[in-house]
């Protein structure tokens, strides 16, 4: 029997859910923010969409399981990363960067580190959108 | 259903740009590569150069590789005994490396020490964590010197030190390096000068970035015999080791003191030591009984007790019988050729293994199976018993390593 307290989030593109407290302040910025609210019914206002927020949660309730056992976590998260695409994936490091979850955080970098790992400078910048603006001389000494 | 596949597409520029626009979430993800990464990244755009070549992160990397037990050496270079004069190389560990940056530094780097001086020897005399201490003698109108660089490959980085203002004979002028990431001032140079007359005192001065000139940190007579040419730097001191004895240099008292010598093997020998050296934090001792050995300990020295003791025996009589080359017939009786490179310590226990220049080739004998493979075919021949020093190869790790503060 729960008597879990609940919280309300509200995300950026205006979409309202409710999330078990416990849960939700595996993100520091969140624990940090309800210390500055007595807890109404407000809903907190987070800077993060509901796409991106409904994977933090998928990732949060599979990592909050008892009794779940190192190898199945394991197979989750790489089952959990591959199904994302680049852009989602850059939704999830961003967003959970705002979120200040260490756990997920890392493992989201670890993701966009293999995915540069080994490649060269131009296929980094079509990852990631980036225009070469180096030219020889700015990079001088 | 079009309006959120518009809305999809601005976020994927929206995070992406965030990422790539925001230098301390990439530099959260850039600290995770391997200093060669980069290196090659680093002309990804300006935005990641200025991240990348930044004082901060580099030295946040340091700290990062080396608080994480990633920071294992890829490769090391050593001396080739077989020719004459000793010719450096370079040997990788990890698959996906081919070799190691190659040290030109002499050719490349510094054009006008070389026309200024006239160089009878540039030689690697030390490695730490990512840097080598290179030392050229030269002869000029007033005498020998001798002139320490400090020296990063991965960055072909170097800095010229000054040579100490007092003149003594340079023969008796040895430079030793530490490096650790993790305090300031990062790195420190040492020059340890022998005195006195009958050379039974040093100097040890430390070379001060800020104004380029050396500092007396203390003086110390030390025992007959001391071998001060290559320093090994572990647990917090450079050591140095003689035949009889052994000295180091505590980094943070700043005081010389001396360790206990294991005993000596029985044997009629007068250079017993054939190796001394680091490697994962480990501090290694091999000493043997004569040029007739064929089997040998290697000793370990405990973090706490300061105590030596035997971590691994070695028996060479199945490498011998596979490489008939290694035994020397001499008018003394026969005599077994091979010189030790470094003990190297695996990740895993059972994949430590001691590396050997033999005739014709570098080998690798594992420490835990005793079997040996070839790892490196080298050219050159053996002239009088393989002449070895007690220190000749300088492990080589990727560093970002900065050696000016500006």
């Amino acid at each position: 029997m729960s008597s879990e307290k609940l919280l309300t989030l509200k995300t950026r593109d205006g979409e309202e859910f409710v999330l078990e407290e416990a849960m939700a302040f595996r993100s520091l910025t969140i624990k940090n923010a309800t210390s500055n609210y007595t807890i109404n019914n407000t809903p907190l206002p987070i800077n993060v969409e509901i796409n991106t927020m409904i994977k933090v949660i998928e990732y949060w309730k599979k990592h909050s399981e008892r009794g779940i056992s190192e190898d199945e976590l394991m197979n989750f998260d790489k089952k959990f990363f591959k199904l994302l695409h680049n852009s989602e994936l850059f939704d999830l490091v961003v967003a959970v960067d705002y979120l200040a979850d260490k756990g997920l955080s890392n493992a989201a970098c670890e993701q966009v580190l293999d995915k540069i790992t080994g490649k060269t400078p131009q296929e980094i910048r079509d990852i990631f959108n980036i225009n070469n603006d180096c030219t020889p001389t700015s990079l001088g000494g | 259903m079009e309006e959120s596949h518009m809305h999809k597409r601005l976020a994927i520029t929206t995070a992406v740009d965030v990422i790539a626009g925001n230098a301390d979430l990439l530099s959260e993800i850039l600290l995770r590569l391997p200093a060669r990464s980069l290196i090659r990244f680093s002309i990804v755009c300006k935005l990641w150069f200025s991240v990348i070549t930044s004082m901060q992160f580099r030295l946040s990397h340091c700290r990062t590789l080396a608080f994480s037990n990633a920071l294992s050496p890829s490769g090391i270079y050593f001396y080739n005994c077989l020719t004459k004069p000793q010719k450096i190389e370079s040997l990788a560990f990890a698959d996906n490396v081919t070799s190691l940056p190659p040290i030109q530094f002499l050719d490349q780097m510094a054009p006008n020490i070389r026309d200024t001086y006239e160089i009878t020897q540039a030689k690697v005399m030390q490695s730490c964590n990512g840097l080598l201490m290179y030392v050229f003698t030269a002869k000029t109108d007033v005498g020998i010197i001798k002139i320490g660089i400090v020296y990063n490959p991965a960055k072909k980085e170097a800095r010229v030190l000054q040579s100490p203002y007092k003149k003594y004979d340079a023969k008796f002028v040895y430079y030793n390096l530490i490096s650790d990431p993790s305090k300031p001032p990062y790195y420190k140079v040492l020059c340890v000068t022998r005195l006195g007359s009958w050379f039974s005192d040093i100097d040890v001065s430390v070379y001060v970035l800020e104004s380029e000139s050396w500092s007396s940190c203390c003086r110390s007579s030390v025992p007959s015999f001391m071998n001060f040419e290559s320093g090994v730097f572990w647990n917090g001191a450079i050591h140095w080791i003689g035949e009889y004895s052994s000295v180091y240099f505590d980094v943070n008292s700043e005081k010389v003191a001396m360790i206990s010598m294991p005993p000596r093997p029985q044997g009629y020998c007068s250079q017993k030591i054939r190796y001394f050296g680091e490697w994962g934090g480990h501090l290694h001792l091999i000493q043997v009984q004569s040029l007739y050995a064929k089997k040998f300990n290697v000793l370990e020295l405990d973090k706490d007790t300061w105590k030596w003791s035997v971590k691994y025996r070695v028996h060479l009589a199945r490498l011998i019988s596979s490489f008939p080359d290694m035994v020397q017939q001499t008018s003394f009786g026969i005599q077994y050729v091979f010189s030790i490179l470094s003990v190297i310590r695996g990740e895993k226990e059972e994949d430590s293994v001691l590396l050997l220049t033999i005739p014709g080739k570098v080998v690798a004998y594992n420490l835990v199976r005793k079997t040996a493979k070839v790892v490196r075919e080298l050219p050159g021949e053996v002239g009088d018993t393989l002449r070895f020093n007690h220190v000749s190869a300088y492990q080589y790790t990727e560093s970002l390593f900065p050696l000016f503060s500006s």
